[in-house]
Order: structure tokens, then sequence, then C-alpha cells
């Protein structure tokens, strides 16, 4: 049952290989070109001792995420699979990328650090991360947030990253007599509601606003930037008190946070299909979009095309609305 | 009156509604049956307005249907992550203050302050539901609003579709179970190869059963028992 179940994993692998560079060609050309450099960089680090140590210690990193990340040890053992056995030869094949390299560089025995692993963790229970997630939701219900129930994707999003912004604004406190610091901080805490908008909404969420897709688009990106600008209130109150002389640094940040934020919600829309996620291809264009705010004018013809697109998708799902 | 007048609609070269036509009167709540592909889920799309019609007409009260006049409750329900049911229902609040969130809760005994994705799938849908009346239109489009509910929900569900087609709704549900149709629709309409091949009334639903089943049942089933009993016969 392992073999056959192996084969099926990397068929399943083949069938991405096969249909990616068809569905979504820039994406398959920006992954296969990481891969390339992430292998290229591996061979280049295992040319000195230091480097081979590191090489070895991320095959044990890769190998302990994905064991830790892992959902299926509970279905294998249902469906009466060894799946310790198939743990070790998935392990096993995942290790190759940094094993190889080392072999030929620094010999067989830190070589053998990424196969060693592979057999140890086969051995350990999987899967800790989801189960740990799970029980940690089941435990207690989520904390309210003073926010319009229509902005969803905020309640959403503060959830997520409520700890990174935790983080980023005990660091602007701190730290406010460092400029870099408030700026970095600003930066940050402007780019992260781009990625409140990842996840897809049931058909309802989108008609129930009762509005045609241009009022929906517009109704949406008012109403993100807003709030983004709430969001930022207080990074930016911290840098008039503490450097007021650079009064229009916060702004300078805003304005093009405020842009991307809208091109992030109008990528969505112009990609919307019930309930998906983003596809790679969406963090991809929106990373288009940001680096388009050196030209203004690209930019303006990027949000303008983009824009374009949202409403002839969302068009079968709003054309009764006539607001 | 919900009008469905020579419908036609294809995916590619398959015709999966052929000349469909059907008559949903308001106040009465209307079953549709038929196999695995005989274009139930394609007909609530062409009501609701999300595929596209190659032939035929679909008309409310006598004006085309426009997808404000429906609420559509899918098989498969999409929500939002990381948000309460209590917050999901004030979305739909928002937009119809009327609409209380607290007391329908209680009616279908949903957890409001858990996040959506940790309700169990019958949550979910009475979820879904709960949303579909929180935006109040007159045609309700239900595709298999019993899977997963228990059995009270189940019965609970029945008899408030029942309510809500006494209020003026015109109702239009799917289901694989026949008992639930049988249980509380008013007509259950028969589709078979895209076009309805009946439609029945209580005091006929005894003849579905035998309908739906196909007339080479009995030879499947000789099939499986050999199987059963000569698991080398399948080769």
């Amino acid at each position: 049952m392992t073999i056959p179940l192996l084969l099926l994993r990397l068929r399943i692998i083949r069938r991405i290989a096969a249909e990616l560079p068809r569905t979504e060609p820039f994406a398959a050309v920006v992954i296969l070109a990481m891969l390339g450099v992430a292998q290229w960089r591996l061979f280049a680090w295992t040319g000195d001792a230091k480097g081979r140590w590191f090489v070895a210690a991320c095959s044990v990193a890769v190998l302990l995420s994905v064991h830790a990340a892992r959902r299926d040890e509970r279905f294998l053992r249902i469906a009466g699979v060894a799946h310790r056995r198939l743990f070790a030869a998935e392990y096993l094949l995942l290790c190759l990328p940094f094993s190889v390299p080392l072999l030929f560089s620094a010999g067989p025995q830190l070589a053998a650090v990424g196969p060693g692993s592979a057999l140890l963790l086969s051995l350990l229970p999987a899967g800790l991360v989801p189960a740990f997630a799970a029980q940690r939701a089941q435990r207690r219900s989520p904390v309210p947030l003073p926010l319009p129930a229509t902005a969803f994707e905020w309640l959403a999003g503060f959830r997520r990253s409520a700890l990174a912004l935790c983080i980023l604004y005990l660091a602007a406190a701190l730290l406010s007599q460092h400029l870099t610091v408030l700026v970095a901080v600003l930066v940050l805490v402007v780019l992260t509601p781009a990625a409140f908008y990842r996840d897809g909404e049931g058909i309802t969420l989108v008609e129930v606003f009762a509005l045609s897709p241009a009022a929906f688009l517009r109704h949406k990106i008012g109403r993100s930037v807003v709030l983004l600008w709430g969001l930022a209130a207080p990074v930016a109150a911290l840098f008039a008190l503490r450097h007021p002389a650079l009064w229009y640094i916060p702004l300078a940040v805003l304005v093009p946070g405020s842009v991307v934020l809208a091109g992030a919600i109008l990528l969505k829309y112009a990609f919307y299909r019930e309930g998906a996620r983003a596809g790679i291809a969406v963090p991809l264009a929106l990373g288009a979009v940001t680096a388009s705010l050196v030209l203004p004018p690209v930019a303006a013809l990027l949000l303008h095309r983009l824009w374009k697109l949202s409403v002839r998708n969302l068009e079968p799902y709003l054309n009764a609305f006539d607001r | 009156m919900l009008s469905i007048d020579s419908l036609e609609v294809r995916y590619g070269a398959a015709a999966v509604l052929r000349g469909l036509s059907l008559e949903l009167e308001p106040g009465l709540v209307h079953g549709l049956i038929g196999r695995n592909g005989e274009g139930k889920t394609t007909l609530l799309d062409a009501v609701f307005g999300v595929v596209h019609l190659w032939a035929g007409s679909i008309h409310l009260r006598g004006a085309p249907i426009r997808s404000c006049d429906v609420g559509y409750l899918q098989t498969h329900n999409f929500f939002y992550p990381r948000i309460t049911g209590r917050e999901y229902l004030r979305i739909f609040q928002a937009h119809h203050p009327a609409f209380d969130v607290e007391a329908w809760s209680q009616v279908l005994e949903l957890p409001l302050d858990r996040l959506v994705e940790r309700y169990s799938a019958g949550m979910q849908k009475k979820l879904a539901f709960l949303g579909i009346l929180g935006l109040d239109r007159p045609v309700l489009l239900l595709d298999e609003p019993f899977n997963g509910l228990d059995l009270e929900s189940n019965h609970l569900l029945g008899r408030l579709l029942r309510m809500l087609a006494v209020s003026g709704k015109t109702i239009l549900l799917t289901s694989h179970i026949l008992e639930s149709l049988t249980r509380s629709c008013d007509r259950i309409h028969l589709l078979a190869t895209g076009a309805v091949a009946g439609t029945f009334r209580p005091a006929e639903f005894d003849r579905l059963d035998a309908l739906m089943l196909s007339g080479a049942t009995g030879e499947k089933l000789d099939l499986a028992h050999r199987l059963l009993a000569h698991p080398e016969a399948r080769r």
C-alpha cells in the first residue's frame, strides 16, 4: 500500500507540474525560477564548512515543518496504510535536494543528517500544529471587535494578524525616537490589510450589499481605505509627536498604501470565484501593483484595467442591482 | 407565480436542460427530484441567473426574474474564515434591520459566538439558511437544504418552509431523500432527461418511489449480490 500511495502522490505532483504552465503560466515561471535559485543556492552554500551545516539544518527544518503541519495521519491510519513507512519514504525524497549537494561536498556524515531526521520524524506523531490550532479554537470564542459587520474581511484579518499588529504597535511606541523604525512600522501596518482580502466569500456575501458591481467596488474600497487610515492613525500620531518636521512622511506612506489596498480589492474581485482563496497569481499581481507605484501612470492604468475586469467578473452576480 | 418556459441550458456540447417548462405557484412548497446529473442544480442556477440560458425564459409575476428576487441556498455553503455565526448574520441585519438574529438563532439552536469554520456541516447549513432568510426575497431556492441536519432540525426546517410558503414565498427545493420532500412539499416535480417528467400532488407521492428506481436497479442488485458472494466475479 505504501508504494501505490507514494506513486499516487508523485502522480499528483506531475499533474500539477503539467497543468500549472497551462492554467497559470506566469506563476509556473516564477515557481520554477524560485526552485532553481533555491537549488543553486543550496549547492553554493555547501562550498564552505559553515554553509554545509546550514544546509543540513535547513533539511531538518523543512522536514520538521512538513511533519508538524501535515493533516493526513488520522486518515492514513483509518485507511489501514502503514503511515510511518509512507512518511519515511516521502521525507527521504524530500531531503534529497539537501542531501545530494552535501554528499558531493561534505561527504556522507553531513549528508546523512536529512535521511536520519526523516526516519526519526516518521516515528513521531504528526500534525501537531493543526491539532494545537484546532484545540485552541475549540477552547475559546473569538474576541468581539468594534467593527461594522459588513467589514468581515477586517474582522477576519484582525484576528489573523492580531499578534503581528500588536508587536508593530509596541515597537512603534517603544522605539518612536528612531525615525527608521517608525517608518518601517508604518509601511508594514499600511501593507498588512492588503492580505485581509485573500479569502473568497460566498455569493450571498457579495449580493447582500444589493449594489451594482461598480457601486459594490466603490463601497468596498472606500470603507477599507477609511479603516486603513484608522489602523495607521496611532503610528501617524506618534510620528506627529516625535518628528513634527517630517509630517509629510505618514502621508507619503498612506497614499500609496491606499492604492495598494484598492489594488488588492480589485484583484480579489477581478479573479473572484465563489469561496475560492486567491491563487498564486494574485499576490504576484499585487506585487506588480506595488512596484508600479514607482511610475504613477502605470499604476493608474493597471488599476483601471483591474477595475474593468472586476466589474465584468461581478456582473453575473450583481446585474440585478442598479444602485 | 414563477413561470419557467422552454428552458434550455448547455455546458459545451452537452444539453442539461432541454425545453424545461414549469409553473411554481406562491404559497406552496415545491420539491424537485431526479437522478444525479438530471439538471436539478442547473435549474436552480438558471433561476438565480448564474448560468447562460440558450433558450427559454423565466418570469416572476409577469416580469423577467432578477437575482435580487431570489434567495439561493446552495449545496455547498461558503462563508468567510475567522468570523463568528453572529458576525455572519449581522451582515444581513445591516441591510435588513428587521431580521432578528438572536431570535432566529434560538429557533435553530446555533452557537453564535463560535467561529463558523468550527460549526458542524448541519450547523453551517442552518446558518446559511438563516442568511438567506435574512435577505427576505420572494423566491427561495434551496439545494439539498436537509443535508447534514439532525432529525429535529430536519423536522423543524420542513415546518419552517411551510410557514414561509404560507407567508407568500415561492419555494423550490431539491433533495436526494424522497422522504424529506414528501414530508415538506405540496408539489413534487420529477426531472428526467432535462425536462419535467411529471408533477405530483401529495396523494400521488407514493408513486414516486417506483418511478425514481430505474428499470436496471434489479440487475445492479443482482450483480452486487454476485460480487459479494464471489468477489472473483468482478473479473
